[in-house]
């Protein structure tokens, strides 16, 4: 048990250190502002 | 012989006539007074009452006159170990010689205590109470506190007291090095400091200290090749380890590891953050605009990171929904997010309440660099009511967030808290059967009590 | 090493340490003593109680760093059994006894132990409470040394763990004075938190302080054992 919490724990701070200096913020990830969408908008006033 | 007696000089016996042989150690048989039968004494010189395996008597073998201590006339009791068999625990070989059923002071709670035997060295026990079984050594030094203290510090570990109580010798068979006594009451006082414990035995006779180890019951079974069924294990044994023993500390070591890096990656995250505003505006928007789109002039992402979105309104009572898309200059590339500004408050019952916020906050992850503007559609109670809607709006970008940190965390720690959810509530069965448990596993007794 | 003739049987009685002033002799178990120039027959020694220890004359060992020899040895009995003490000749040229009692082996060699007030007189209590429970029978209050009667003995800390009165069933060997069977003793047991061990033995008026402590088999690698059936 110890070695897959202690890989689940490199896992982790590996994800987080990725996340913050790429500038990924996790709620909003979860909440879905992070996708974009190659679509011609037509907001031209 | 005579003949030398009357010599001046007597003759030196040789060397070639060698001293008569010793007779080399073996156990004893003796007749029992009470039934005739045959009584086999293994610990010879040491013990000094033995049970016929005929007839159950006790009889005192200090010396030659074999007295009946006390006379039986009945079968013998098969025990899970027979008087006899012998077992290696710990590279020693061991032969059990003697066995003793206790109760407790109600008669309702018994144990086992089998005696065991090594000429070289000396005797053990091995107790099974419960289902749990303890391997248990009589130490000869003086154990100060034994019996009156609520803790003992030995060996360097504290030993917490755990029961008090009677033991009573309700059945005995085999032999004993002490004048063991059917119906004999001793005062015991128990100790744990898991697997160890340290049991307190007093009675009119003597005082006696025992260290005990917790050995689990397939070590027993492979030891004396048990055949018949073991006896089941039911609740925690006092001085039983707990499962996660071995490796709780380590788990513990390594989350507040990983948690401390976590934090440092979170601590340079905030130093090295540009946290820059990128645009500010304050919008009105009037009922007539209502069903306009609100465009922002366009504004410069230099690098791509995160950019935050904080919308802010002096609402009172009122609701503001903003359906926005943060759209590239270039490439159209579109994040689409809805912001709800709702700020209740009121007066009820002589207390003032509030409800929700007058701004909003929200992030996008990874944002390419980039000329940016923002679009916006308001949806507002003023509006419907006709009334205007003041809206200021500010962009950020590369801002230290914390919610990666704490998602960081919380992953980190749940494992370990789940472990020492289990692990309290394996030691609050423990301490479930003590007198004296510690103040930490008395919680939530008050309401079993309430409860049954 | 000092060899004599067996005054009874002619036999070759030697007395390997100087410090022995008793012996029985192997072939006729005649009891000889030793005096300046030439040894005396006091009786014979009757043959000593069987028992199943490992432990014999001419068993050698280790306590403390220095290598023993058996040489001698005592059987003790009191009401509630027996065990045997066994005379140790040290490496060193010293003496030393090993008690083995219900299992557990204790070494000690003897003191002259430092005649505190305190001591004495905490001693004196103890075998009176002792002799009073014997002569007016069981009682109550004085069950066993209690909890708390410990003495100072060279900087160590000691509780009395038994008083019992003791007597010889035999003995064999060499020993550094006579013990013929019916030699009587009031013997005082006492232990120490580290498993220090002392007795104190009174004999005919005479204290003797024995200092010492408890062994593990394993500790003592013994050799040139007794051989046990079965084992």
């Amino acid at each position: 048990m110890m070695k897959l919490y202690t890989a689940f724990c490199v896992l982790v701070v590996l994800l987080m250190t990725i996340a913050n200096s790429q500038g990924y913020v996790m709620t909003s990830l979860l909440s879905g502002t992070a996708r974009a969408d190659k679509t011609i908008n037509h907001y031209h006033k | 012989m005579d003949e030398s007696m009357h010599d001046k000089q007597p003759p030196s016996v040789t060397a070639a006539s060698p001293p008569p042989e010793k007779p080399k150690g073996k156990p004893k048989t003796l007749k029992c007074p009470a039934c005739a039968g045959t009584i086999t004494v293994k610990a010879v010189g040491i013990t000094i009452n033995a049970v016929c395996s005929s007839c159950s008597s006790v009889i005192d073998i200090t010396n030659e006159n074999y007295q009946i201590i006390e006379k039986a006339n009945q079968n013998t009791r098969k025990t899970l170990l027979d008087i006899g068999c012998r077992g290696r625990l710990s590279g020693v070989e061991w032969e059990v010689i003697g066995y003793i059923e206790k109760t407790d002071a109600s008669g309702k709670y018994n144990w086992d205590e089998y005696l065991l035997y090594n000429p070289y060295y000396g005797f053990r026990f091995l107790v099974q109470d419960s289902g749990h079984w303890n391997f248990v050594k009589v130490l000869r030094q003086d154990v100060p506190g034994a019996g009156i203290s609520s803790e003992i510090l030995f060996e360097g570990q504290k030993f917490a007291r755990f029961l008090t109580g009677e033991a009573i010798v309700s059945y005995v068979k085999g032999e004993f090095y002490w004048r063991v006594k059917k119906g004999e009451r001793t005062f015991v006082a128990d100790y744990i400091a898991p697997p160890r414990m340290l049991s307190f035995e007093k009675n009119d006779q003597e005082i006696s200290v025992s260290l005990g180890e917790y050995i689990e019951n397939d070590v027993v079974v492979d030891a004396f090749a048990v055949k018949g069924k073991m006896p089941y294990k039911t609740g925690v044994a006092p001085n039983q380890p707990a499962p996660d023993q071995a490796w709780f500390g380590k788990l513990w070591r390594v989350a507040a590891t990983a948690f401390a890096i976590v934090l440092a990656v979170q601590f340079t995250t905030c130093a090295i953050a540009d946290n820059t505003e990128v645009y500010h505006e304050q919008i009105e928007v009037s009922p007539q605009q209502k069903d306009q789109t609100i465009t922002t002039a366009s504004f410069n992402i230099p690098k791509a990171g995160n950019v935050l979105i904080q919308s802010s309104s002096p609402i009172q009572n009122d609701w503001v929904e903003l359906d926005m898309s943060l759209v590239n200059d270039r490439t159209n590339e579109q994040y689409e997010l809805k912001q709800a500004i709702e700020y209740y408050q009121g007066h009820d019952g002589g207390e003032d309440w509030t409800e929700g916020s007058t701004s909003a906050n929200t992030y996008i992850s990874r944002v390419p660099a980039g000329s940016y503007r923002l679009l916006m559609d308001m949806d507002a109670g003023a509006l419907m009511r006709n009334s205007p809607v003041f809206l200021s709006l500010t962009i950020m970008r590369d801002v230290p967030a914390w919610s990666n940190f704490w998602l960081a965390t919380v992953s980190i720690f749940i494992y370990p808290l789940y472990t020492l959810l289990k692990r309290w509530r394996f030691e609050k069965t423990r301490w479930s059967e003590s007198d004296f448990p510690p103040a930490i596993y008395r919680i939530l007794e008050q309401e079993e009590e309430d409860a049954s | 090493m000092k060899k004599y003739n067996c005054p009874s049987c002619g036999a070759e009685v030697t007395f390997q340490s100087s410090l022995s002033v008793y012996a029985v002799c192997l072939y006729c178990r005649s009891m000889i003593v030793r005096h300046d120039v030439d040894v005396e027959s006091i009786g014979t020694m009757a043959s000593l109680p069987d028992d199943m220890s490992p432990l014999q004359i001419g068993t050698e060992g280790f306590y403390q760093g220095r290598s023993f020899s058996i040489i001698g040895r005592m059987k003790i009995g009191w009401e509630d059994g027996a065990w045997n003490e066994w005379f140790l000749y040290m490496g060193d040229g010293e003496k030393a006894w090993l008690a083995e009692a219900q299992g557990s082996y204790a070494i000690s060699r003897e003191i002259e132990q430092p005649a505190t007030r305190d001591t004495e007189r905490a001693l004196g209590g103890w075998i009176a409470a002792f002799e009073s429970k014997e002569t007016k029978g069981f009682d109550d209050t004085a069950a066993g040394p209690e909890l708390g009667s410990s003495i100072m003995i060279e900087n160590q800390q000691l509780r009395v763990v038994d008083i019992r009165r003791t007597i010889c069933l035999g003995s064999e060997g060499e020993l550094p004075f006579a013990a013929p069977r019916g030699r009587e003793t009031l013997s005082v047991d006492l232990s120490g938190s580290n498993g220090e061990f002392c007795c104190i033995e009174i004999m005919d008026g005479k204290k003797r302080t024995y200092l010492g402590n408890y062994v593990e088999w394993d500790e003592m690698r013994c050799q040139n054992l007794r051989t046990l059936e079965g084992w």
